[in-house]
């Protein structure tokens, strides 16, 4: 949107009535029924929707008698061909409708052959054009029109791989795949002409493999194997291993196995996929079945995972998970047996949410050890984890996990729903899509919270929020959220209520500190001294006057100062990390007040607001505090306590409008809903009886009334007095002791 | 107009109690004593006895009409250019209340607590804040009201404890001050400043249950008489009535006073956060109240073009008049005199038209031939 639209917007539009935000109440505004407006709508900068070039749609009845009804076949040879773009392109410049008429929907341009064998019409529209480019390309359509249909009849006829091999051997011999396309081209039509050699390697790699890999899986092995050796840039590409292997049956097979080095673990293929179909498959099998793949899935392989593919797309996707699929000769299926196995950490301690009381462990890069650190804590039947997968040149897997029966149905809905709407061609971290996925995309404070505690999550989860699982992210997404939790800890539920409210206080304190004490000294000291006790101003006074620079200077010297050894103090090797420490030290402390550069209450100052600032439990709302820091510095240098309250005001109407996934950030207290006393203050945990309000969850009570139905406190209370006389209407209630 | 959604019943009284509640913050309870003398205290009280009567006869329109607002039933009971002249008066009316509070305030700031600075200094970050907030609209100005609301009462409240050492209640007598009449009729003349009944009478239909808008009605008009009473009797209990009718700006020089052992003194500037607020909140709900009936007014479906537009005229009317004097002077003399035509007598009278009207039967009947 340009800068003259966005004003315009801004002029013209109410955004709060327009825009696609949803609600938990079910009222989705901007979309027509089940159908999101997305959908219907895309956006000017989506990818145009793939469909089959109206070339494939023409060509391929054309091609299915030639090619002995091998349709596979028939897509791959012809798709491969690369896009000529060079004097095509010319050609259709200089206004030719037939040249452009003779290219695919996509833009492709089509064999000679097909364009030949397209009728009189278009023979008729090329031999029309004028020009010498358009006349020779017509030339060469009708001279490859007799020569590349005896070629393709010969190979359909002859239906061994012997052209094909020779194919794959010139494309190994060529170095890459690209030229292996060309090769197989030049095979499939020995008499191209040099423009189609001259407009190659003007299409996209993803383009071309979208188009040559065919949809099914053939039941030539060599053929399977040549398209396995395509799909994967073999020999180019050195981490795919193609194990060739005779299955020693009653009638021994020919097969192979591919997987990914470093990505599979090679000991259990060796043991566990290789060994019995090798040595063991003969064995007696109590009067098994004879297909083959039968039998290797339910007797031979003994894996615990195995799966039966027919189709590239999901052979190819689950090599890429680290399984390894194996291909037999004369099966038009692939049998896939999961042995991913790759290095990665193991579970670790938590960096950046260490608590004292409460679990240790965190999130590590292993998606399915992730779903399993909080599944082993939250051990119910409705706990939901559904796969998705983004990226269109690497699909990064995701996980959405909530509990089914607590979760608001529309929050997970609109969960996937912005998720799938994300095209990206890789994504690697959560923090990624979170930025993709947030309303508004602008903003400080995160509209999400990212967590490296699986307790955090299965609590989340527990309480009808919705979890995201990225990849190999150590960090797992958890939304809604509102401003509260981001200051809360999980150890504040561990720890008995009084304390647990203590520390909580102590960190909404800190959070204002982060934020607003630099701003509050300058105001304080340049524009309302009065307000300093006389004593206190004249010590303020005296350690100032040495110091020759203004005190906005002196505090964003410091600060600067401060966020320099913040940031050294992350990207430092360990091994001199003590070292920042010291230098630290000795530059903020000693040698900058002894200098006079700064004077020493600034010095206070500045440690106590980094010392607030670290108090933040989330690694992004610190951020948050670290930057409208700066901002209030300016405020406050400008205006004293005015500006800064401006600027505090200006802040929370934007925190009041602002919302994660439809819930408003600081509700429970504006808006207010009714929730348990778990907001500002921890209540004592058996006051905690419903879970958070603003989620709109299909079960609102999380835990009885009377959790202490044992103590006298609470079974002689008024309130479980009421319930008993509610519940028995007959009986007498019992005399108040 | 468009309807976006249903505004919290607290949220809706959080609002109507701030902006009741900024005045306390500017010239009215000077200029209460300035009226009755040491019963001004009494005023605020006359003022929402006033106020409740006229809410009892007018409210229950709001809950005969589920849905509609003071706008529908004018336009039904007026016609079309009734209603738009009854719109048009009271816009003129927030308009010059929110200029004449905007140039007070701003003057404000410089006296106190930014002396020296050029207005324009000060006006426009403020202008630039009033305008983000009648911006949002009618959700974020509840919502906000609603999260500070709490602490404003908490400010007020240690304002009036830590000056309990300067309190004499021999300033209190002669009892009935300048006179028992006078206590009259500045109740009816200050029921001006209840702007609460105009509020709920347009808002009061974005809340879910249209009762909650009666009870909202009750219960803002008696807190806010209880907390004029309360600051203008702390304030005449600090300053005898002749010191009291110098002072324009009672809570700075309460907040001067405070003098508590040798380390809690001058907090006027630690005042400055609710008052800074208060003014933000009162003069933004304005804005957004007159771009609304404007928007209303000529048929638009959204408010927001209007927004900048009414801030600009905002701006330039707030600089008509040449000095504070004067302003204060517009202010005391001519607006409080008149605020209570648009505070609460054309609401009354549209929305008991509405009643008499359905009443009648004739607008009922009318409403089922319609659908």
């Amino acid at each position: 949107m340009s800068v003259w639209s966005k004003i315009g917007r801004l002029f013209a539009v109410d955004d709060t009535i327009l825009d696609e935000d949803f609600s938990l109440l079910g009222k989705t505004k901007g979309r027509s029924g089940s159908e999101p407006e997305s959908a219907q709508m895309p956006r000017q900068d989506d990818p145009p929707e793939k469909e089959p070039p109206e070339e494939e749609q023409v060509a391929e009845p054309e091609r299915e008698p030639e090619d002995g009804g091998s349709t596979n076949r028939i897509k791959y040879r012809k798709t491969i061909r690369p896009r000529k773009i060079g004097r095509a392109a010319q050609v259709e410049k200089d206004g030719s409708e037939a040249v452009r008429e003779s290219e695919g929907a996509g833009g492709e341009r089509e064999p000679k052959a097909t364009q030949a064998s397209r009728g009189d019409d278009r023979e008729k529209a090329e031999q029309k054009s004028d020009g010498t480019g358009r006349e020779k390309d017509a030339e060469g359509a009708q001279k490859s029109d007799s020569k590349g249909r005896e070629k393709e009849a010969e190979a359909a006829q002859k239906s061994d791989s012997t052209g094909r091999e020779k194919a794959a051997e010139a494309a190994r011999k060529s170095g890459g795949h690209g030229r292996a396309r060309e090769t197989e081209a030049d095979v499939q039509q020995s008499d191209d002409d040099d423009s189609s050699a001259d407009g190659e390697g003007k299409e996209t790699p993803d383009d071309l493999e979208e188009e040559a890999v065919p949809e099914k899986i053939g039941a030539s092995l060599a053929e399977n194997r040549e398209r396995v050796e395509f799909i994967f840039r073999m020999p180019t590409n050195a981490d795919v291993v193609i194990r060739d292997f005779w299955v020693v049956d009653h009638v021994p097979v020919r097969a192979f196995a591919v997987f990914l080095e470093g990505l599979s673990d090679t000991k259990i293929i060796n043991e566990y996929v290789l060994e019995p179909l090798m040595l063991r498959a003969k064995e007696p099998t109590n009067g098994g079945k004879d297909d083959l793949l039968e039998r290797a899935r339910e007797m031979l392989v003994p894996g615990n995972q195995v799966a039966v593919y027919d189709a590239w797309t999901e052979a190819t996707k689950q090599i890429l998970t680290g399984s390894t699929a194996l291909f037999f000769e004369g099966i038009d299926k692939t049998l896939v047996v999961a042995t991913n196995g790759w290095a990665h950490r193991g579970v670790g301690e938590t960096k950046t949410e260490t608590v004292v009381r409460g679990p240790h462990d965190a999130f590590t890069e292993n998606l399915r050890a992730n779903t399993g650190l909080v599944r082993a804590r939250l051990r119910t039947e409705r706990l939901i984890t559904e796969m998705m997968q983004i990226g269109e040149l690497a699909p990064t897997d995701l996980a959405i996990m909530y509990v089914d029966g607590i979760v608001n149905p529309a929050l997970v809905e609109e969960v996937k729903r912005r998720i799938e709407a994300v095209k990206v061609d890789f994504l690697q971290d959560s923090g990624q899509l979170e930025q993709f996925i947030e309303e508004p995309p602008r903003g400080l404070i995160p509209r999400m919270m990212a967590t490296e505690r699986p307790d955090r999550v299965a609590q989340s989860l527990s309480e009808g929020f919705v979890s995201v699982f990225v990849g190999q992210s150590p960090y797992v997404l958890i939304m809604p959220t509102m401003l509260w939790s981001l200051i809360h800890t999980p150890e504040d539920a561990y720890l008995r209520f009084p304390f647990g409210s203590f520390i909580r206080l102590i960190r909404f304190i800190a959070f204002v500190a982060a934020m607003l004490l630099p701003a509050i000294y300058i105001a304080i000291t340049n524009y309302h001294p009065e307000m300093i006790p006389t004593d206190l101003m004249l010590t303020i006074a005296a350690a100032r006057e040495k110091v020759p620079f203004p005190l906005v200077l002196e505090v964003l010297l410091m600060e600067l100062a401060l966020e320099l050894i913040r940031e050294a103090g992350i990207r430092i090797p360990n091994v001199i990390g003590p070292t920042i420490g010291i230098v630290g030290a000795l530059i903020l402390g000693q040698a900058a007040v002894q200098a006079a550069v700064i004077s020493p209450l600034l010095v206070i100052v500045v440690a106590v607001t980094a010392l607030s600032a670290f108090t933040m439990p989330n690694y992004n709302i610190s951020f948050a505090v670290r930057t409208l820091r700066f901002l209030f510095i300016f405020l406050a240098a400008c205006w004293g306590f005015y500006g800064i309250t401006l600027g505090v005001m200006f802040m929370s109407m934007h925190w009041a409008q602002t919302k994660s996934f439809g819930v408003p950030m600081l509700t429970p207290i504006a808006p207010f809903k009714r929730s348990s006393p778990d907001v500002i203050i921890r209540g004592p945990i058996y006051e905690q009886e419903m879970r958070p309000r603003p989620l709109y969850p299909q079960s609102l009570r999380r835990q009885t009334p009377f959790t202490r139905s044992w103590a006298p406190t609470t079974h002689d209370s008024e309130e479980a007095r009421r319930k008993k006389a509610k519940e028995n209407p007959d009986r007498e209630p019992r005399s108040r002791r | 107009m468009l309807k976006t959604g249903y505004l919290g019943r607290r949220e809706l009284f959080a609002l109507v109690f701030a902006v009741l509640l900024a005045n306390v913050f500017l010239t009215l309870p000077q200029q209460m004593v300035m009226h009755g003398g040491a019963a001004a205290w009494m005023i605020p009280f006359v003022s929402a006895m006033i106020c409740m009567i006229v809410w009892a006869v007018c409210a229950p329109a709001l809950v005969m009409h589920p849905g509609e607002n003071m706008l529908s039933l004018a336009e039904r009971c007026l016609g079309r250019i009734g209603a738009g002249i009854a719109v048009l008066m009271i816009c003129l009316f927030l308009m010059a209340e929110a200029a004449s509070t905007f140039r007070l305030f701003t003057e404000m700031v410089i006296t106190t607590v930014l002396p020296r600075s050029p207005i324009s200094f000060i006006a426009i970050p403020f202008l630039l804040s009033v305008l983000y907030y009648a911006y949002t609209g009618i959700e974020g100005l509840t919502r906000v009201s609603s999260l500070f609301l709490l602490l404003f009462l908490f400010g007020l409240v240690s304002l009036l404890a830590l000056n309990s050492n300067w309190m004499n209640v021999e300033y209190l007598f002669p009892f009935w001050g300048t006179g028992p009449l006078r206590v009259i009729s500045g109740g009816w003349q200050f029921s001006g400043a209840f702007l609460n009944v105009l509020l709920l009478a347009v808002f009061g239909s974005l809340l879910r249950n249209p009762a909650d808008a009666v009870r909202i009605g009750y219960w803002s008009t008696g807190a806010t008489a209880v907390v004029y009473a309360v600051m203008v009797l702390s304030f005449t209990l600090i300053f005898p009535p002749e010191a009291s009718m110098r002072a324009p700006f009672p809570l700075y020089q309460l907040g001067r006073l405070i003098y508590i052992g040798q380390f809690i003194q001058r907090l006027e500037a630690a005042f400055v956060f609710i008052w800074v607020a208060l003014a933000l909140i009162k003069v933004g709900t304005l804005v957004f109240v007159i771009s609304y009936l404007i928007a209303w007014f000529c048929r638009m479906p959204v408010y927001r073009p209007v927004v900048f537009s009414v801030g600009t005229i905002l701006y330039a009317l707030a600089f008509v008049p040449e000095s504070w004097p004067e302003v204060n002077m517009w202010n005391t003399n001519i607006l409080m005199k008149v605020g209570w035509t648009v505070a609460w007598f054309i609401p009354m009278a549209i929305l008991w038209m509405a009643r008499w009207k359905d009443g009648k039967g004739e607008d009922r009947d009318a409403h089922r031939n319609a659908s």
